[in-house]
């Protein structure tokens, strides 16, 4: 009893629930908003193989490097091959405009490692999420 | 508008001539819950909103290859944190002007359109925001969401012993903020 008594804030005099509001008509209009946002980025990039053009190959290659290094961590096996200065090159030059789900599609497609661990897309991207990893979050810490 | 399960949405989704009727029904089904839980973590509604629609835009993207290994509002939810939480790191590593994000964020939600808080609003939020990023969103979704730690253990991928022990933390800081302030 005292132990839950001990998780408990008095908020009483503070009103929460009321203080956050949202815009007229927000929930109505944000699903076609969405389906309006999806709609237009494929058109705009329709799928294509972007695995055709030799920069996608490398800038898709750095990153699986990247993501190995990351999921096995405390090896240095990535820097002990390329400087950071060359990881950052490597990438300043190949990684423009990579699409997340095509890199993951490469890596689920080239690489035995993780094909043994993430079968699916889905699974990718849950390791992705579980570990908090954001292609350019990696792109942006190596430059 | 019928309420459909998420086994039914999941599988109107995967008929072809469906999918965009299936994803509309499930961004109306879960919209609102995933934008206050976003909400609660960025305070503000313009950065929650750009949130809450990339979040959804990863959940279109990935929902073909959705096994249902875990619930459908897990899933979401787990995308929606991990949004905000990258979105809060590159606010981070964006801000060049000795600035903390957290008085950053506070100013953010005074000026935000949609807050009506007074004094005791925002020194609550104060508080909230002197807690880690993850453990203010493990006290947001005990505390304000009432879920249960398996729930929570679902989207945060953490024990519900370490969510337990991290709540309890959490409630004794907020609680002496606010008593020394």
């Amino acid at each position: 009893m005292e132990k839950e008594k001990n998780m408990k804030i008095d908020v009483s005099n503070i009103n929460l629930n009321n203080s956050f509001r949202v815009p007229d008509d927000y929930f109505d209009d944000l699903p076609g908003l969405i389906q309006r946002k999806i709609n237009k980025a494929e058109l705009k990039s329709p799928k294509r193989n972007i695995f055709l053009y030799p920069w996608s190959k490398v800038a898709a290659a750095v990153i699986v490097v990247l993501l190995i290094v990351t999921a096995i961590d405390k090896t240095n096996i990535f820097t002990d091959r390329f400087s950071e200065n060359e990881v950052a090159e490597i990438i300043d030059n190949y990684s423009y405009d990579i699409d997340e789900s095509l890199i993951m599609a490469y890596i689920e497609e080239k690489t035995d490692l993780f094909l043994e661990e993430t079968e699916t897309d889905y699974e990718m991207i849950n390791y992705l999420i579980d570990e908090g990893i954001e292609i350019e979050d990696l792109i942006e810490e190596l430059k | 508008m019928p309420e459909y399960s998420d086994k039914d949405l999941l599988q109107m989704f995967r008929e072809d001539d469906k999918s965009n009727y299936a994803f509309n029904l499930i961004i109306r089904k879960y919209q609102e819950r995933v934008y206050w839980h976003i909400r609660k973590i960025l305070l503000n509604h313009e950065d929650t909103n750009d949130v809450l629609q990339n979040t959804f835009i990863k959940v279109w993207k990935g929902l073909s290859s959705f096994r249902e290994e875990s619930q459908l509002y897990t899933w979401l939810f787990r995308i929606a944190t991990n949004e905000s939480l990258s979105f809060l790191k590159k606010r981070r590593t964006r801000l060049f002007i000795p600035i903390d994000v957290q008085d950053q964020m506070i100013n953010n939600l005074k000026s935000d359109a949609y807050f009506d808080g007074g004094e005791m609003e925002i020194e609550f939020q104060k508080a909230l925001l002197d807690l880690p990023a993850k453990q203010r969103i493990v006290f947001n979704m005990k505390y304000f969401d009432d879920m249960k730690y398996e729930e929570i253990s679902g989207v945060l991928n953490t024990s519900v012993g370490a969510l337990k022990a991290s709540y309890h933390h959490a409630v004794k800081k907020i609680r002496k903020y606010l008593e020394e302030n």
